[in-house]
């Protein structure tokens, strides 16, 4: 473990009065301004001086030169970073004219979790992911749950030396079936996370994608030919909901899901059913038929109960009734399997088959109680069940 | 008397829509007098531009008016300025507070100087006092009267209108003998629709529905420790302190790991005691154990009204709901407890931080049986802790630890600490099993054993062991709390404050007299003494919100009876006496400490414990009281400059007393030292004042 390191900011003194009155500005009138203003300086990476580099850096990929220094082409951000600066995921510096990851090797959380609590519900049932990541997220969501490590630098947080072959031995050694790149945002650590995987995939351990999917085109073909499955946060279906509530845009993330179905990964999607904002049945209906228009309709969707968190305080939780509405509605659209996360022992915990009904998988929490599956078919009527299974 | 009443109603309304912990509370009420005592340093000058009536009348409609609209707005535009259902953070408190607050407090302040100046001409001599000495007891009636009485009885805008209604009656009393323009008239009529509005319109109603949107308020209750709101959201119902939801119903989840974490420990608990979240059904899950008894203390006696009404938690005969004082009741109960289960928010005041004390906990272990065990949780348990919560989490630990020699950490949804005389273990699946209880979620289908082994040992592998106590005198809990709560932000208001202090000091020095220093100097350490007082009174006796209204009504009473005493006796310039009773105000400060332990030992004994610190809090506002007067008399100038000037500088002073003793000096130093250091700072004012004796020369002109 290397110790904290303190992350030395130094404004200068027009940047410093700028945001000061984009500060005084946004409270008058309005948090939007306020935080499209400060978001945008953090993304032109103005304000924050790069320390010496460190064991846990590597040059960065999907980096090209321009005029204001070098463009980040990783995330749809596109982050300029002049001589000195940090991106707006914390995560990519410059050095020297150089941009480097400053959180190869060195995550910050390794736990060992079911592989339902991802939640991946298609992907090798009762197994177990040895998941990690790094500090540093490319959204600012208002409800992160883990927003002590994704809101921070790699430099901030206590991490472990790991590097990608230990990653690998580790997960083999505690007998997981895959790798899991989660908790924090993967995009952030995509050089680790990448290297990591060609080597998983080497001892036949799957590799598992946990991400809000704020990724550019090149970088995820990239990454798809290297995983096996990805779960994606949609956090709703309107662009005015994703710049509120994450401080990014809608688009980008529909074209990544996409771009995953086109590579083949497999694809399940996780719906943070959020009162006043992303509880909304015509929201919920656009989306669901947007899945289904665009071949989705065998991706399994996770409506998830809201609990609040971090800033979100002010909300209640996801009444029980309003998910049940939103997973009828999107099996109505023609969604094929539609789960409810965070209600234990709620009935849509268990997958069903599309085409007969039968109960195929019955959960209980992360354990299964029940798995009618016969080679990835229904033990009943013989239909294929799409996932991964083996 | 308004403007006490109206400082009373606002701050508990910006406090129940911001995020109500001990840092917002500083600086809303540290921003409040700051804002006063511009409105009175700036007073003087403004007002004097004006004809001399024109400002009186205009001053006295606005301190009815303006606190109804500072209310409407603030309701009304809190989720169209702010991002619905998000916290606001500190610096858009600051920002909204000092937006909402400006406009009354700078009229409050300004009134002071006005009346001050306009008495001192009347009567042909310096009747600064004579204001000082009724602003006070306005205060203190407008404290008691609305602040206390009528709070529990009539809504914010129904008080904030008979407010409304005093003033605009005063006015006509004041203004009947001489004719009044049209545009007067119309400003009187003007005042007398909002009064009517705020009582016809309902328009305490409509603005909270503007606070809960998409929910059905069904009930709201200013309660003494905080706003109270019961809405519906289809068949959910929700229960919000202060806007900061406490529990919806149907969380199985949180109702289960309330409990089982601790009961499944031992094969079979009688005796239970619940202190906080019965009603949300955690009562439901102990009474899965067979227990013989089930006490049930809640910190705010309104949530136990609202569980009555709103839910079916609490019929059972077993359950033994008892309405008083949670720790006062573990300190004098006869009943032993097999489980304590303390289900309470985070420690982020120094109410709830009474509960996660080395005192309490010392206090539930004699009530424990061999064996039994106490449950504390902290914080949303995540991936990784974070350094401020790293560092209450060892905070919290090394203090049960310092009680109890077994201490496990169960993370689930929050992190539950399990404390006891015996083993722990944190197998929960296996135990909730082999106790064979009936359960949703905290069972080994959700819970894996090995995993919460695991993630339990690397938790407490990575405390701090060498993390200080959390007491009940040095409560550095909640200190950590406010720094985790602004980590949220990145941002630490540390050096703006001192950056302000260091200000202001200078400023004080280079512009105003030795004399205005020593004002400034007195407020600072009247206002954090004050504080000491008041959480060594919660400390001892509990229930802290229910005494903030009288200890401070008791010190107005006692900066009214001083300044009264002083008028009378005082009318020569003394600066020798003034240093002297800065001295005697040090000497109080450096000894009230040993005065306060020996209170603590004698704290079965509450009502000596509550007689004798009102009496301290009245004995150090009277030295406040005379120090004002006697400054008053040794200031020269004209009255309206002397007036606001010591008037805006005590109130500065208050300010930033208010702020570093209740955000830094409490929690840091303890409540002890933090008194001795209030009491040097009033010492260094009596230096300043007795260094610039030579020079002193007596002013002749007192009155304008």
């Amino acid at each position: 473990m290397n110790e904290t390191q303190t992350d030395v900011r130094s404004l200068s003194k027009r940047e410093f009065l700028r945001l000061m009155c984009a500060g005084a500005g946004g409270c008058l009138l309005g948090l939007d301004g306020l935080r499209a203003t400060l978001d945008s300086a953090a993304a032109t990476g103005e304000t924050m001086q790069q320390e010496e580099l460190w064991k846990w850096s590597k040059k960065a990929l999907f980096c090209v030169e321009t005029e204001g220094g070098m463009k980040c082409l990783k995330c749809p951000h596109g982050c300029v970073l002049a001589p000195g600066a940090t991106g707006r995921c914390r995560n990519r510096v410059n050095h020297g004219g150089t941009v480097y990851s400053i959180a190869y090797g060195n995550p910050c959380a390794v736990h060992i979790d079911p592989i339902e609590k991802k939640p991946f519900f298609h992907v090798l049932p009762s197994t177990r992911a040895f998941s990690i990541a790094a500090a540093g997220c490319n959204l600012r969501c208002l409800n992160c749950q883990n927003w002590e490590i994704s809101q921070v630098s790699p430099r901030e947080t206590r991490n472990v030396d790991l590097m990608p072959d230990r990653v690998v031995e580790e997960a083999a050694r505690n007998e997981c079936a895959s790798i899991a790149y989660t908790y924090s945002e993967p995009v952030t650590f995509y050089e680790y996370a990448y290297d990591t995987a060609i080597r998983a995939k080497e001892r036949k351990i799957r590799n598992l994608w946990k991400s809000a999917g704020y990724i550019n085109e090149q970088p995820l073909r990239n990454l798809c030919r290297v995983i096996d499955a990805a779960n994606i946060d949609l956090k709703g279906f309107d662009d005015g909901v994703y710049r509120r509530l994450n401080s990014a845009r809608l688009e980008p993330v529909l074209r990544a899901l996409k771009v995953f179905r086109e590579e083949g990964v497999w694809l399940e999607i996780t719906n943070l059913v959020v009162p006043t904002w992303t509880d909304d049945t015509d929201m919920i209906r656009r989306m669901a038929d947007w899945l289904c228009e665009n071949g989705m309709r065998d991706c399994p969707l996770h409506f998830s109960r809201f609990m609040p968190l971090y800033r979100l305080a002010h909300l209640p939780v996801t009444p029980v009734s309003t998910l049940e509405d939103a997973r009828d509605i999107a099996l109505k659209a023609g969604m094929r399997y539609v789960y409810i996360g965070n209600v234990p022992t709620h009935n849509a915990e268990n997958t069903w088959c599309h085409a007969c009904g039968a109960l195929l998988i019955q959960r209980r929490g992360y354990t299964i109680l029940k798995n009618n599956l016969q080679d990835g078919t229904c033990g009943s009527c013989g239909e294929v069940i799409p996932g991964v299974w083996a | 008397m308004s403007s006490a009443a109206a400082q009373i109603v606002l701050l508990r309304e910006f406090l129940s829509v911001f995020q109500g912990n001990e840092l917002v509370y500083g600086i809303l009420l540290a921003n409040w007098m700051v804002l006063t005592g511009a409105g009175a340093l700036a007073g003087h000058s403004v007002l004097g531009r004006f004809p001399r009536d024109i400002p009186f009348r205009s001053v006295l409609l606005s301190i009815g008016f303006l606190p109804i609209v500072s209310v409407f707005l603030l309701r009304t535009f809190r989720d169209s300025v702010f991002i619905p259902g998000s916290m606001i953070d500190l610096v858009q408190v600051v920002l909204a507070s000092f937006v909402l607050a400006a406009p009354f407090c700078l009229v409050s302040g300004a009134a002071f100087v006005l009346c001050a100046a306009g008495l001192s001409q009347g009567t042909g001599r310096n009747s600064i006092a004579s204001v000082y000495v009724w602003e006070s007891a306005g205060s203190v009636a407008g404290g008691v009267v609305f602040g206390l009485l009528l709070a529990t009885l009539l809504d914010a805008f129904q008080i904030l209108a008979l407010l409304a209604a005093v003033d605009l009656g005063i006015l006509i009393l004041v203004g009947r003998s001489r004719s009044m323009s049209s545009a007067g008239r119309a400003c009187v009529f003007l005042v007398c629709l909002v009064p009517l509005a705020g009582v016809f319109l309902a328009l305490d109603s409509v603005t909270r529905r503007a606070l809960f949107a998409g929910q059905e308020v069904l009930y709201y209750k200013d309660t003494p420790y905080g706003n109270l709101t019961v809405t519906r959201q289809r068949e959910q119902l929700n229960v919000f302190e202060n806007m900061v939801l406490m529990f919806s119903t149907g969380d199985v989840a949180a109702n289960e790991e309330n409990v089982h974490y601790a009961m499944a420990q031992r094969p079979s608990p009688r005796t239970v005691l619940l202190i906080g979240g019965g009603i949300s059904g955690t009562t439901m899950e102990v009474l899965k154990y067979g227990v013989d008894r089930l006490d049930y203390v809640e910190p705010n006696p309104w949530v136990i009204r609202i569980g009555r009404r709103f839910t079916a938690t609490l019929g059972d005969p077993r359950i033994h709901v008892l309405e008083e004082d949670a720790r006062r009741f573990v300190r004098s109960t006869g009943e032993r407890y097999d489980a304590v289960l303390v289900n309470l928010p985070d420690p982020s005041t120094a109410q709830l931080n009474r509960f996660y004390t080395l005192d309490f906990v010392r206090d539930v272990r004699s009530v424990l049986n061999a064996g039994g065990v106490l449950s504390l949780s902290l914080l949303p348990s995540t991936e990784y802790q974070g350094e401020e919560s790293r560092r209450i989490t060892s905070t919290l630990f090394t203090t049960l630890r310092t009680v109890f020699p077994h201490v496990r950490i169960v993370p689930g949804m929050r992190n539950y600490f399990l404390t006891s005389d015996a083993p722990l273990d944190v197998r929960i699946g296996m135990l909730v099993e082999v106790r064979g209880v009936n359960t949703a979620y905290v069972n080994r289908y959700y819970l894996d054993d090995r995993l919460v082994e695991r993630r339990s040992a690397g938790l407490m592998a990575g405390l701090d062991t060498l993390a200080s106590t959390n007491t009940d005198f040095a409560p550095v809990c909640y200190f950590r709390q406010a720094a985790y709560w602004l980590s949220y932000f990145g941002f630490d208001p540390g050096p703006w404050i001192a950056g302000a202090g260091i200000a202001a000091v200078l400023l004080i020095f280079w512009r105003f007299s030795a004399v205005d220093a020593g004002i400034f100097a007195g407020g600072f350490t009247a206002s954090s003494v004050e504080i000491v007082l008041l959480l060594a009174l919660q400390v001892m006796c509990g229930s802290l919100y229910q005494m903030t209204g009288a200890i401070i009504s008791v010190f107005m009473a006692g900066l009214a009876a001083g300044a009264f005493c002083a008028r009378r006796r005082v009318v020569r310039p003394d600066l020798g006496l003034f240093v002297r009773v800065q001295l005697l105000v040090a000497a109080f400060c450096i000894v009230l400490p040993a005065i306060l332990i020996w209170l603590k030992g004698l704290r079965e004994v509450s009502a000596l414990v509550y007689g004798v610190i009102l009496f301290l809090t009245f004995f150090l506002a009277c030295l406040g009281g005379v120090e004002f007067v006697i400054a008053s008399r040794v200031r020269g100038g004209s009255a309206g400059a002397v007036a606001s000037r010591l008037y805006g500088l005590d109130l500065v002073g208050s300010a930033f007393g208010a702020l570093l003793a209740s955000v830094y000096m409490i929690p840091l130093l303890g409540i002890q030292s933090t008194s001795v250091v209030s009491g040097l700072v009033s010492a260094g004012g009596a230096l300043v004042c007795l260094a610039a004796r030579r020079g002193y020369r007596v002013p002749e002109v007192i009155h304008e």
